[in-house]
């Protein structure tokens, strides 16, 4: 899946404070991407990831995915774009905390539509045997350490085969082993079955794993380095 | 659906403080409206009974024009003959009582006070009893004796400190506008619950007033019971057609339900009712505001969860009704609650009933009460206070879920 950002500005209006998080911001994604977007704290990364999910808007500038222009999608076109297309793994897991880690997965193909029981209840415990989560399907978000809670987070938004998954942070509440764990599963993903990763990290280990390392400085690219596979 | 409903059962179950105080809210609404709407319609329903019983009968048959004149000059409008209409009455069919009554104005002495009455003359022989219930009212003494004999009310006693065996001076005018006095005996007391007729008639024996009144062939009125009141306004059609037809040539009568000779009593209780629903409604928005409240702090509690929801392709219609469901379901478990709360009060005070006549303690407070009033179990307002909680609910829902769904997924993940 290929995505464009083109001009792209983000101003945040907080009364009649005015804060510039991206500034021109020009990007482009191929397919099969597994990229990371490093930058300090406040330097536009997270902004980055929201306008390339299609969850927030650029104040200028266009964003073109798959060759469609976004801004010219209604609301519920937008939201059924990112139901069949993307996926998102939050920092903070944001997880419904009343369902178990099966239904928290499950949820996200019945967005998707997939009405079959069967189909779901295979596909979701696949996901969960694959991020090791077998023997805790049924426990709920609050009974899961954070490091399980990031894994359920990532089979919710690998579960519905998504074409690009948007990772904000994804190892920041997890240790390095299962960190490791976590990025091999998606380079898999990412190899075997095409599926594009963004990464915003400040984790080295997840720009190592990228195969190519955007820089962010004050809400503009200060550098955009590919890796050689 | 099912999967949103779920999730709505849950998160209805996450703060299960705040969802009890919430559902309290709802309990007591529901269950004050059915419990005073069963109170309301015990009132309602003893004083329209008592009304028929002691006032108005089911169906009256007047000379015409009787009822635009018949506190000025009651006995310028007679029905002649009166027992060639009651044969023909008795003769129809889901007929339960006929008799006749002569309504007079009297002015009443005992010596040292003076009071204008409603002098009403009935048949003693039996015929009354079938159509009111006077004789069960009795409190002292006794019922209506033949000769001089009057019963009078309580109130009425109580304010001219009669007893039974006193006299009383009658002075009243006849047919013809003569000026007559009568001197009767007080054989009984009788205690309705009817103010005005508790307070102010004087009953004597109708062969004793048709001489006195010069009035040997005629009443100023003809009582029906009927067996069923259900087909009241058809019968009361039947017999104003029948009466037409078979005594056009010498009378014009006209025919009065009960409900058109109680007009004004019954817009006081429509009245009355409305005021106390107004009560009821304000209770309602109480518990509307408690509803969104609870729902806005769930909202404010899960933005960040909503934005995860909408990011994962969740569309607002979807937010929206998730909230409204959430809001819906404490409706509809307050309600039934409320609902059973209210359904075993209305059972309890079918069989014990309230003691209305000692709580007013013999004021007038509009209602035809004299002791106790009894509620019944009807289906239909426990379906009214279901659906009034339950939409309640979802009112009260909507603005919180309208926001919710408004959010957008990144401001929504950006909160906290």
């Amino acid at each position: 899946m290929s995505a464009k950002l083109e001009n792209i500005t983000k101003i945040y209006k907080s009364g009649k404070i005015e804060v510039v998080a991206l500034k021109n911001v020009n990007l482009e994604i191929g397919d099969n991407a597994f990229l990371s977007i490093a930058g300090p704290s406040g330097s536009g990364k997270t902004t980055l990831m929201n306008i390339l999910g299609c969850i927030d808007d650029p104040t200028e500038g266009k964003v073109i995915i798959n060759g469609q222009e976004v801004e010219k999608l209604s609301s519920k076109e937008v939201s059924n774009f990112r139901n069949q297309n993307l996926g998102f793994i939050f920092q903070t897991f944001n997880l419904i905390p009343v369902l178990t880690a099966y239904e928290n997965v499950e949820f996200a193909l019945i967005l998707k539509g997939v009405k079959e029981h069967k189909t779901r209840k295979k596909k979701v415990t696949e996901i969960l045997d694959r991020v090791g989560l077998k023997d805790f399907m049924g426990q709920k978000p609050p009974e899961l350490s954070g490091g399980q809670q990031q894994r359920v987070a990532i089979a919710r938004a690998l579960v519905k085969d998504p074409k690009l998954v948007l990772a904000d942070e994804p190892t920041a509440n997890l240790d390095s082993k299962t960190a490791q764990d976590i990025l091999s599963i998606m380079r898999e993903l990412n190899r075997k079955e095409d599926v594009s990763f963004v990464f915003s990290t400040h984790d080295r280990l997840v720009m190592e794993y990228a195969d190519r390392l955007i820089r962010l400085k004050d809400g503009k690219i200060a550098s955009d380095e590919k890796k050689k596979k | 659906m099912i999967q949103l409903f779920k999730l709505a059962f849950r998160n209805v179950l996450r703060n299960r403080r705040r969802s009890i105080i919430t559902l309290i809210a709802v309990i007591i609404g529901i269950f004050a409206y059915i419990t005073m709407d069963g109170v309301m319609n015990a009132l309602q329903n003893q004083s329209k009974l008592m009304l028929k019983l002691v006032e108005t009968a089911h169906i009256k048959i007047f000379a015409k024009d009787y009822w635009e004149h018949r506190f000025k000059e009651p006995l310028e409008y007679t029905i002649e003959d009166y027992l060639e209409v009651e044969d023909m009455i008795s003769a129809m069919q889901g007929i339960e009582g006929v008799t006749e009554r002569i309504q007079f104005q009297t002015r009443i002495y005992d010596g040292r006070d003076e009071m204008v009455c409603t002098g009403i003359a009935i048949d003693i022989d039996g015929g009354d009893q079938t159509v009111f219930n006077l004789k069960d009212s009795i409190a002292k003494g006794e019922y209506l004796q033949k000769g001089e004999s009057a019963i009078i009310g309580i109130n009425l006693a109580d304010l001219f400190e009669l007893e039974v065996g006193s006299w009383l001076t009658l002075e009243f005018k006849d047919k013809n506008g003569i000026y007559d006095a009568a001197q009767v005996v007080v054989t009984g007391i009788f205690s309705t619950g009817h103010p005005d007729i508790d307070s102010s008639a004087i009953y004597l024996p109708l062969d004793l007033m048709q001489k006195r009144l010069d009035m040997e062939n005629s009443v100023t009125e003809i009582a029906i019971r009927l067996k069923s009141e259900r087909n009241l306004k058809t019968f009361n059609k039947k017999l104003d057609e029948r009466l037409h037809a078979e005594f056009m040539e010498k009378h014009d009568f006209e025919t009065l339900t009960w409900k058109e000779q109680a007009e004004d009593f019954l817009s006081f209780m429509e009245a009355d009712a409305l005021g106390g629903y107004i009560t009821i409604y304000f209770l309602l928005i109480i518990v509307i505001v408690g509803i969104m409240n609870t729902m806005l702090m769930a909202v404010y509690e899960r933005v960040r969860e909503i934005g995860a929801l909408m990011a994962l392709g969740m569309q607002k219609k979807r937010v929206r009704r998730l909230f409204l469901m959430e809001g819906a379901l404490l409706g509809v478990f307050g309600s039934l609650i409320g609902m059973a709360m209210g359904l075993i009060v209305i059972i309890i005070l079918s069989k014990s009933g309230i003691n209305v006549g000692a709580l007013y303690a013999g004021q007038d407070v509009g209602y035809l009460i004299k002791d106790y009033i009894y509620t019944e179990v009807k289906i239909i307002p426990f379906i009214e206070a279901f659906i009034i909680g339950v939409v309640a609910a979802v009112i009260a829902s909507y603005i919180p879920a309208r926001y919710a769904s408004k959010m957008k997924p990144a401001e929504a993940l950006r909160k906290y």
